[in-house]
């Protein structure tokens, strides 16, 4: 496939951010008296209630970064949640001045770029999945990470990214599990002559000692595994394993074995590793070597390969022509795919299709054969962008998917046999296009025998537009089949309406409902469907703010016409995955900033990459603090 | 094949960090005999007398909540025929403790039902949530049970069986949550990697202890310690570069290469006093679990049981196993086994409808009020929950079985059967809450005793906590709930 050329790179972000010109609101002035007289009794570093420290910002600048967390006490100090009842209360004028400060210091953001903060950058543990692809980068192995490994499953939830920094911690038992991972790996590379050969190379011969041997067999294995050249320190400190093996009687093989474990167990391995650097601004450019980890891992999820690794120690990836070029040649690597399939497992939530609900029992045609081409279209649909250089905005509306005979049947689509999956376009009898008109969505948002327009609904705001809407009250019931006392309802519309009368619901599914119901031709399992006689179906619906949205064709319609909306949500999620951390502070900017990129480039997803790429939190790190 | 890491004895000179270790273990008890060594002291001539092994504390727990009609009796008392769901246990009836009335208060932030009743099951904690995707409670009873109870043991305590991202029950710390083991393999591996199983004899044990106190020798140097060593030196070289949140990560780092390594004294040590047992073991038979063939990968297994009931009771059942041989060997004196699935079908148990997902029945057939709920769906859920009931009644009966010497496995454990859930609406009132064992005599079973609404399930892993030998001044929200009484205790159980 052609690969486009990629737009031209420009490291001097002129673009004019629209920043606050008034003065940042004070925590010290303004916040921190408040706070400290209603809040930090609970919320101390101490005592963290809730997870919530307020009272640990040494200045204006520490706490103006968390905008998140003013937002949310914002929230919660409007609603009366917090002071807690048994606390002590606020008076009326606190409350104002609090509200007051706490909205300012939620809303201001400063996007002067000589101030820009690249936000807090986290050590990161590898992610099962980053462990196993660089083990296989360095050992050629490939481990199951579950069936053979037995390493615990790392379930980050709904929506999030599985490579945050804040969920990758490190236990006795999964380091327990790292240590008798690394003798099954070693094991495994051992009864592997291929992999072996590869591994110990070069081999000690009349010219070759094998203490040189081994010297050079496990530069080459540190370089890789700790993503940088080693020091003699590291590798002294591996030979060491050789040499007591040697010692010991053992034979050659056995040194380079020795030496296997204490990588795969080294910090530095399991660990991304940064240095703490100090700078004279707030942010400090990282390192060649640091830059090619992060960027390996964004696009790759594994450890640099060896071009990357030469072009950091030319130092040709601080350098913007030199840091093009290599991004060009991954973004084009099939290897690129990992993206890809990260976004539609974490953020396109498709990790969580093996849960669909719809059974067999009701659905008889949903089996395996069905559900594989369920996920990889999806997955194919995203690496599509990135392949042929479309918009990201083909999720929303697109005239082509990918499917086989298959799903092809399940969706009406003549003319395709066969098990592999191939591009199709669409004509608008198949009334599909789009991620919403996929199956694996459809089916994943749905009950066993019925489709839930609530879970479609909340999918939509969820995924699509980034604004989740809160969880249900934990008491709240679901609908109930039938009452004998009050009118049988007509349709399952009417059913769920008669349930949303309360206000406690409705406001909440005002939002949600309409969306699910503009997709309710699609069955629970994502066929087509149109209402009968005595099955009616009313895809209509009104959207607050009064917009009117009818079917899934009305819904694209929206959808389409809210893209900017989609497409900022978007950003957010791959700066979330490049970055392993949440965002906040001044994240908001980076995110206006290649969104205003993309928009003058047509949306496309490549653009984005490319300006996430380029941004300050993604090429710098904080400057070590003064303390 | 040659095995070099896991076996291989180096002769190489002691490392200083290892010499000085060794110097300290002469200073020390050796931790493995202490529990007979205290025992002893305590006791005065444990030799000839008989001596009652360690209290070990154990947790059911399955999915769904219960069907509260069919669980309780209406009165308290002593139970005279078992209510519908527990009929299963009938031949058990003395050796039970039946709780009815305990509550989670505790608040929630940004959890669906689920979750919120998940998180709250084993913590009692009074806040529950989740940040940025970040799960958080406070420590629950299983962990906080290991920090007494671990010490001695292969493993502090273990966790296995269904357990995904929302039916999170087990908290190290406020947000450090512990994942469950699902592959019965792993589970198997866990405790015997490098070690046989073996039956306890705990009289022998005892009286070894009576006499001069074996005292732990110098740990020899291990290929695996030198890993140890190299390790943590360069986590220490690396720590000098980092920032402080940085740092901060990389101590958990340290911390967990430490616990390693005690592990690894500790295997040797446990390694060696089994190697007796060997030659004159206790008086039971080994419970030996069924293990699945090795080739197939878990997800397909689970993909079974979810579907299947069939396959679904053999998992459990094997599970079971694990979780009567972990105590039976020994291997732990706590440990959480999570049953069941609101994911899974039912069809063959369920036999009235046709809806056979347990979600969907739990749904219909809903809430703490019967007259809400479809009554088809809510007789469905009392025959899935009668089914959970008769495999833990299997696990009851091999633990009852088996002879520890001075009172059976069961006399000499605090068993929990429960749910994560009051009831198939998420509740989080009146708990089906059910012990069985009387904690080496430490609860007067046979009976069902009613608390008062709302009285915090928190008080009971007080009760469970003191018994496993911790002093516990509160737990989770025992003193701090709005329904705070008994000063966090529950009266009567003796």
């Amino acid at each position: 496939m052609r690969f486009p050329l990629f737009i031209a790179f420009s490291l001097n972000l002129s673009l004019v951010v629209q920043a606050n010109a008034a003065d940042p609101p004070s925590f010290i002035k303004d916040g921190k008296p408040l706070l400290t007289q209603y809040c930090t009794r609970c919320h101390d570093a101490k005592k963290q209630e809730g997870g919530v420290d307020l009272a640990s910002f040494p200045d204006d600048a520490a706490a103006t970064a968390k905008r998140n967390l003013w937002k949310r006490g914002y929230a919660r100090v409007l609603a009366g949640e917090m002071p807690p009842e048994d606390a002590k209360q606020m008076t009326l004028a606190d409350k104002a001045k609090l509200t007051k400060w706490l909205s300012e210091a939620g809303e201001y953001l400063d996007c002067d770029l000589s101030r820009r903060d690249p936000g807090p950058p986290p050590l990161r543990r590898l992610t099962h999945q980053e462990y196993i692809s660089s083990i296989a980068d360095f050992l050629f192995v490939h481990p199951d990470p579950r069936n053979d490994l037995g390493l615990p499953s790392e379930d980050a939830g709904d929506g999030h990214f599985d490579n945050q920094a804040a969920i990758l911690r490190i236990s006795p038992t999964l380091m327990e599990k790292y240590f008798a991972a690394a003798d099954k790996i070693t094991d495994s590379l051992f009864v592997n002559e291929g992999a072996k050969n590869r591994v110990l190379n070069p081999k000690p011969g009349p010219k070759l000692s094998e203490r040189d041997a081994a010297k050079q067999i496990l530069t080459n294995l540190a370089r890789k595994a700790f993503r940088r050249p080693p020091t003699d320190e590291d590798v002294n400190r591996l030979l060491a394993f050789f040499d007591k093996a040697i010692a010991k009687g053992g034979t050659f093989e056995d040194g380079i074995r020795a030496t296997i474990k204490p990588i795969l167990v080294s910090p530095r391995f399991l660990f991304r590793v940064e240095e703490d650097r100090p700078g004279k601004t707030i942010g400090v450019a990282v390192d060649d070597y640091e830059l090619a980890t992060r960027l390996s891992y964004f696009l790759w999820g594994t450890t640099p390969d060896d071009e990357l690794l030469r072009a950091a120690d030319a130092k040709q990836l601080t350098d913007p022509a030199g840091l093009e070029k290599q991004l060009a040649r991954l973004l084009k690597h099939g290897r690129a795919q990992s993206l890809s399939d990260a976004l539609a497992n974490n953020w396109l939530m498709m990790k969580s299709f093996p849960r669909a609900r719809p059974s067999q029992e009701f659905f008889p045609t949903f089996h395996d054969d069905l559900k594989r081409p369920m996920t990889q279209e999806v997955r194919m649909a995203v690496d599509y962008l990135r392949t042929a250089d479309r918009p990201i905005t083909d999720l929303l509306d697109a005239d082509y998917t990918f499917v086989n005979e298959t799903l092809a049947k399940h969706y009406g689509i003549p003319g395709v046999t066969g098990r592999d999956m191939r591009k199709v376009e669409f004509k608008p009898e198949h009334h599909r296009g789009g991620l919403l008109g996929m199956g694996g969505i459809l089916a994943m948002t749905s009950h066993t025998f019925r489709t839930s327009p609530t879970q479609r609904g909340k999918y939509v705001l969820e995924v699509i537009f980034g604004t989740p809407p809160p969880p249900p009250p934990a008491n709240a019931g679901t609908i109930k089949d039938d009452d004998p006392k009050k009118k049988q309802p007509r349709s399952f519309r009417e059913q769920l309406s008669q349930h949303a009368t309360q206000a406690s619901c409705a406001g909440c599914h005002k939002k949600i409902d309409p969306l699910g119901f503009a997709l309710d031709n699609f069955n629970a399992i994502g066929e087509w469907r149109v209402g009968t006689k005595d099955v009616p179906l009313d895809v209509s619906g009104v959207l607050p703010g009064g917009q009117k949205v009818d079917g899934y064709a009305g819904l694209k319609a929206v959808l389409v016409s809210r893209k900017d909306e989609f497409t900022q949500n978007a950003i957010a999620k791959v700066l979330e995955y490049a970055l392993g951390r949440e965002l906040d502070g001044q994240d908001e900017c980076t995110v206006r900033e290649v969104f205003a990129a993309m928009k003058k480039a047509d949306y496309k997803f490549n653009v984005m990459v490319t300006e996430i790429v380029k941004s300050v939190p993604f090429r710098q790190r904080r400057a070590k603090s003064e303390k | 094949m040659r095995v070099w890491n896991t076996s291989a004895n180096w002769t190489a000179p002691l490392t200083r960090r290892a010499a000085l270790r060794g110097a300290g273990a002469v200073l020390a008890l050796p931790f493995m005999e202490s529990w007979a060594y205290s025992l002893a002291r305590a006791t005065g001539a444990p030799a000839k007398s008989t001596v009652k092994p360690p209290l070990r504390m154990g947790i059911f727990t399955v999915t769904g909540g219960t069907v509260l009609e069919s669980w309780r009796m209406k009165t308290a008392g002593p139970l005279t025929r078992m209510p519908s769901i527990l009929r299963p246990l009938e031949f058990a009836k003395d050796d039970v403790l039946l709780l009815t009335g305990l509550s989670h208060g505790g608040h929630s932030e940004n959890l669906n039902g689920h979750e919120n009743c998940a998180f709250k099951h084993l913590t009692g904690a009074a806040k529950v949530g989740k940040m940025a995707g970040r799960r958080y409670a406070s420590i629950s009873v299983d962990q906080a049970a290991a920090r007494v109870a671990g010490a001695e043991t292969f493993l502090p305590s273990m966790e296995f069986g269904l357990s995904n991202h929302e039916t999170q029950y087990s908290f190290r710390s406020v947000d450090e949550p512990v994942p469950y083991e699902d592959d019965p393999r792993l589970v198997f591996d866990r405790m015997f990697r490098g070690r046989k199983p073996v039956v306890p004899n705990w009289q022998r044990r005892a009286a070894a202890a009576s006499g001069a106190a074996v005292r732990d020798s110098a740990p020899t140097d291990t290929y695996e310690r030198s890993v140890v060593d190299a390790v943590s030196e360069e986590a220490k070289t690396l720590r000098n570069k980092l920032g402080t949140a940085d740092k901060q990560k990389l101590d958990q780092y340290l911390d967990s290469v430490r616990s390693l390594e005690s592990r690894v004294e500790r295997l040797e040590a446990r390694l060696r006093m089994e190697a007796a047992d060997m030659k004159e073991p206790g008086p039971s038979k080994l419970v030996t679990p069924t293990l699945p063939d090795r080739k197939q990968p878990i997800h397909k297994m689970k993909d079974l049981v979810y579907r299947d009931p069939e396959k679904h009771a053999e998992y459990i059942r094997v599970m079971s196993d694990l979780w009567v041989m972990a105590f039976q060997t020994d291997s732990t004196r706590v440990a959480t086994l999570a049953v069941g699935a609101d994911d899974a079908m039912f069809p063959g148990v369920v036999t009235v409808g046709y809806e056979t997902h347990c979600h969907t029945l739990e749904h219909q057939g809903n809430a703490g009020r019967p007259e809400d709920a479809d009554p088809i769906s809510r007789e469905a859920l009392r025959q899935i929950h009668m089914w959970y009931t008769s495999l833990f009644a299997e696990a009851i009966r091999k633990m009852k079985s088996i002879d520890e010497g001075a009172g059976t496995l069961l006399d000499n454990c605090l068993v929990m059967y429960s749910s994560y859930m009051a009831d198939g609406g998420h509740g989080t009132h009146d708990y089906p809450i059910l012990l069985a064992g009387n904690a080496g005599g430490t609860l007067k079973t046979g009976r069902q005793i009613d608390f008062p609404k709302n009285t915090p399930v928190s008080n009971l892993y007080v009760e469970m906590l003191e018994r496993m030998g911790a002093k516990v001044d509160s737990f989770g929200e025992s003193h701090t709930s709005k329904e705070q009484r008994f000063n966090g205790r529950l009266p009567g159980l003796v």
